[in-house]
């Protein structure tokens, strides 16, 4: 089978385990509980809020900086850690396979998965705030603020998924350090100075830098994406969408070339 | 030729306690951590706040003022995060600055404590020992508890001792006497409460990584959750929606400090101990016989 | 490209532990079967075969090529002794998802894992999830998955496990056809009077991850030299037996029984020759004639134990 088809026969197989997936099915809930909750909330907040800043504070907020991170980063690692884990790997690998394909596979099921599952999530809270009325200035959520949603969405998607399979590849625990990497490093980083070279590293500062630069944020909206040091993003930084692909290359040719060399043998010594 | 044909004896039937029968099991999930080095340097993470503390007071030991501040409650403002007669200088390395150590802590031993166990079929062996479902959750309860307990209960009531050992006389003893007792028993609260969430949802769980995932989502989405709902409705008492958060307003009760975010402290317990019997009643079903047998 | 396995001087470290010692061996088109104790490096050897790991000194090749090229893999199947599946999947999808990854179009994986899984008594549980399945039947999903592409090349890591004799019996003559159409099969197990009834190419002793003996039974059995042969005779005259045999310079030792005599022999082939002229010369002397320790098990406890 060539690498090209292996990609993709392992992108489909992944997906449709993904889609079996309890967490997947429990994520999918929550978006309706959230939406829901939202819409009540918003009776309360609409007269003091405009729709639009709501609805960016809120997407930026729940997705973008909870839902989206961790559950992209699941998917990729439990996509290749999983199999590692449980031993149906011996399966893949004695196979005429290009482990860089699977992984690649893998990944681009995990990240598309994770992409469609968070957009769904965004539409339909869009859904019910946009019916809510009484906005302050009466200003309703706009449909165009999808679309910045959606480009973050995928790049994002890819870039975090791609951080997972390079944890999955290399690492023991995976899920530990990529929590201690969102929370941790990225919680640090996102508060250093404007020019910082170590944003670089980071998922959430071209995220951010996207959207302000999709929505022209304002109010309390602004005020969350630009954190609580008030750091506006540096004119000179790397455009974001290249910032979020270069992440992702970076990390999924790590991951392809940690995958396709280790002996994931339990008795093998790390 | 049978067995005791070999000289094999039966053993005298000799009824144990119950908490001999779930000590094994809280000493295993309390030793799980130093089992493996990472564990180790998780667990000084959760350290380094109070050791940090630690370190300003025995700097602070040679220059200790004759008559301390006397002030046990009110508002926490900075200065008192560096004062020891002062509640938050016990609790702020706990509730401020070791979130994210308590989050890994629990994340790497905790959640995985039953989710482990499962998926590897050795809940098939303990059912078939002479313990029940519910002494078993109580032994990983335990050590799970034991072990948040040496990090965040330990480590203030050793960093208080010091200071009062470190002081020229008894009146830092008396001036801390009036909030210690509180606070210890909040901040064993709440390592009780968050340990039973943990090993609950771990309960709940068939591999470790969904039961990590699960817990990731309910601490860390229940946080932005309650930020966006304070935000939005200006209504502080939001931040109960977060077990972290819930906790640490009871504790700041307890220690009788007024938070920054002040609310009622009935309001977090009730909505913790809420989501504890929501969890404990989705464990009780997860951990019935038939339930372990054929996942 | 003439199916063969061969390690050459290879070793195999795990950090301080030696799993391989310079183990050389060479694996013929035929079933080759691979005993050793617990431990002593079989599935290390087999892991090595298929390309999950990777040899710390020496070298392994499938058909000439090492098994890390996708050609080797190509014509590899490979039946892990590990117990794990995609269980959300039926049994027919298992395989077929296999094979599709083995190169097959999606059709016919499908056909062709209907038709392997029939072959190994699952045709009627095909439909169901393997997480239903019993050990038995797991075990052959596992074999199905390795024999469905219709390898040149098969590891077999503990195949019979979990098997009732039933389907033992069935497994063993699969594997047997496969090697006698010129498959090169290396297989593990614990079971070695099945073993021995169908490695036909011979048998690989390994013990503390070296390789102590390779060759047929029978004459690996002939080089323990300094084990003598034993043999039982039943008699109804077992003393006059006995008394006959003592004369013979063949027998080294005698032991009476009850109903029959135990002779220790060096020179077996003498000694058949011997016992043979015997039984037909004295009428009904000898009933029953059997070689207690000609056998695979025999061998493996006198190089092992």
């Amino acid at each position: 089978m060539s690498p090209f088809a292996t990609v993709l026969v392992i992108a489909r197989q992944t997906t449709v385990r993904l889609l079996k997936s309890r967490v997947l099915w429990l994520l999918f809930l929550g978006t309706f509980v959230g939406a829901g909750l939202f819409y009540a909330a918003s009776s309360k907040f609409a007269p003091e809020v405009r729709g639009d800043v709501a609805f960016g504070m809120l997407t930026y907020i729940s997705y973008m900086g909870f839902v989206l991170p961790f559950t992209a980063l699941y998917f990729g690692v439990n996509g290749l850690q999983g199999d590692i884990e449980d031993r149906t790997s011996v399966y893949l690998f004695a196979r005429p396979l290009s482990r860089t394909a699977m992984l690649l596979g893998k990944w681009l099921a995990s990240s598309v998965i994770a992409a469609a599952l968070v957009m769904f999530g965004v539409v339909v809270l869009y859904v019910a705030l946009a019916a809510r009325t009484g906005w302050r200035l009466g200003v309703v959520p706009p449909a165009s603020m999808l679309a910045g949603f959606a480009h973050a969405t995928v790049l994002a998607s890819f870039a975090y998924a791609g951080l997972g399979m390079l944890f999955g590849a290399w690492l023991k625990r995976p899920l530990i350090l990529g929590l201690v990497f969102l929370v941790g490093w990225e919680g640090v980083v996102a508060n250093l100075a404007r020019q910082a070279t170590a944003r670089s590293f980071t998922v959430s500062d071209p995220l951010r830098r996207l959207l302000w630069q999709a929505h022209a944020p304002r109010d309390q909206y602004e005020e969350i994406i630009l954190g609580p040091l008030n750091v506006t993003p540096h004119p000179d930084a790397l455009d974001p969408s290249l910032a979020m692909l270069r992440f992702a290359a970076i990390t999924v040719l790590l991951a392809a070339w940690i995958y396709a060399r280790r002996e994931y043998d339990a008795r093998v010594a790390e | 030729m049978a067995i005791f044909d070999r000289g094999y004896r039966d053993l005298i039937y000799q009824p144990t306690r119950v908490f001999a029968r779930i000590w094994p099991i809280a000493r295993h999930e309390l030793a799980a951590m130093f089992r493996i080095r990472f564990g180790s340097i998780v667990f000084l993470a959760c350290l380094l706040p109070t050791i940090g503390q630690l370190i300003f007071l025995l700097m602070r030991a040679g220059i200790w003022e004759a008559a301390p501040s006397g002030r046990a409650g009110g508002r926490m403002s900075f200065g008192d995060r560096m004062d020891p007669s002062t509640a938050s200088f016990y609790l702020w390395p706990i509730t401020t600055m070791s979130f994210v150590p308590f989050l890994v802590l629990t994340t790497l031993v905790s959640v995985r404590a039953i989710a482990k166990d499962r998926a590897a079929g050795a809940l098939e062996i303990y059912w078939t020992r002479a313990i029940s479902p519910w002494s078993y959750f109580l032994g990983k309860w335990y050590g799970s508890f034991l072990l948040l307990a040496c990090a965040f209960f330990a480590a203030p009531l050793v960093l208080w001792i010091t200071s009062v050992l470190l002081a020229p006389d008894w009146s830092q003893f008396e001036t801390t006497i009036g909030f210690m007792p509180g606070l210890l028993l909040g901040l064993a609260w709440m390592c009780a409460m968050l340990s039973l969430l943990a090993v609950g949802v771990s309960a709940l769980a068939s591999t470790p990584n969904l039961a990590a995932i699960l817990w990731l989502f309910l601490i860390m989405g229940s946080m932005f959750l309650s930020e966006i709902l304070r935000r939005l409705l200006r209504e502080t008492w939001m931040l109960a929606i977060n077990p972290w958060f819930a906790g640490k307003r009871v504790v700041d009760q307890l220690a009788g400090i007024t938070p920054f975010n002040d609310y009622s402290a009935w309001t977090a317990l009730a909505w913790i101990s809420t989501l504890a019997v929501v969890v404990l009643l989705l464990a009780r079903r997860r951990l019935r016989v038939l339930e372990a047998v054929a996942t | 490209m003439t199916a063969t396995i061969e390690f050459k001087d290879v070793s195999k470290w795990y950090g301080q532990v030696s799993a391989l010692t310079d183990v050389t061996l060479r694996c013929a088109p035929g079933v080759t079967g691979l005993v050793g104790r617990n431990g002593a490096g079989k599935s290390t050897l087999i892991k090595l075969a298929a390309g999950l790991l990777r040899p710390s000194t020496g070298q392994v090749t499938l058909c000439g090529k090492p098994p890390t090229e996708r050609m080797a893999r190509a014509v590899l199947g490979y039946c892990p002794d590990i117990d794990r599946f995609y269980e959300e999947m039926s049994g027919r999808t298992f395989v077929a998802w296999m094979l599709r990854l083995d190169g097959l179009s999606a059709r016919a994986a499908k056909v062709r894992a209907g038709e392997v899984l029939d072959e190994l008594g699952l045709g009627d549980a095909m439909h169901r999830k393997i997480a239903g399945y019993s050990k038995g039947m797991r075990q052959r999903v596992k074999l199905a998955q390795a024999l469905g592409k219709r390898p040149q090349v098969l590891l077999l890591d503990e195949p019979l496990t979990g098997l009732d004799p039933v389907a033992r019996h069935q497994v063993t003559q699969v594997v047997k056809t496969i090697g006698q159409a010129g498959v090169c099969v290396l297989v593990s197990s614990h079971v070695l009077h099945e073993l021995q009834s169908f490695a036909e190419a011979g048998v690989a002793l390994i013990h503390q991850g070296r390789l102590l003996a390779h060759g047929g039974v029978a004459e690996l059995r002939a080089q323990l030299e300094e084990r003598p042969h034993r043999v039982r005779l039943r008699s109804a005259r077992p003393r006059l037996l006995a008394a006959q045999l003592a004369a013979l310079d063949v027998v080294a030792s005698v032991t009476i029984g009850d109903d029959d005599v135990r002779i220790e022999t060096r020179a077996v082939a003498g000694a058949f020759a011997e016992l043979t002229r015997l039984g037909a010369s004295a009428d009904g002397l000898i009933t029953e004639l059997l070689p207690l320790d000609d056998d695979l098990e025999a061998v493996f406890g006198y190089l092992v134990a």
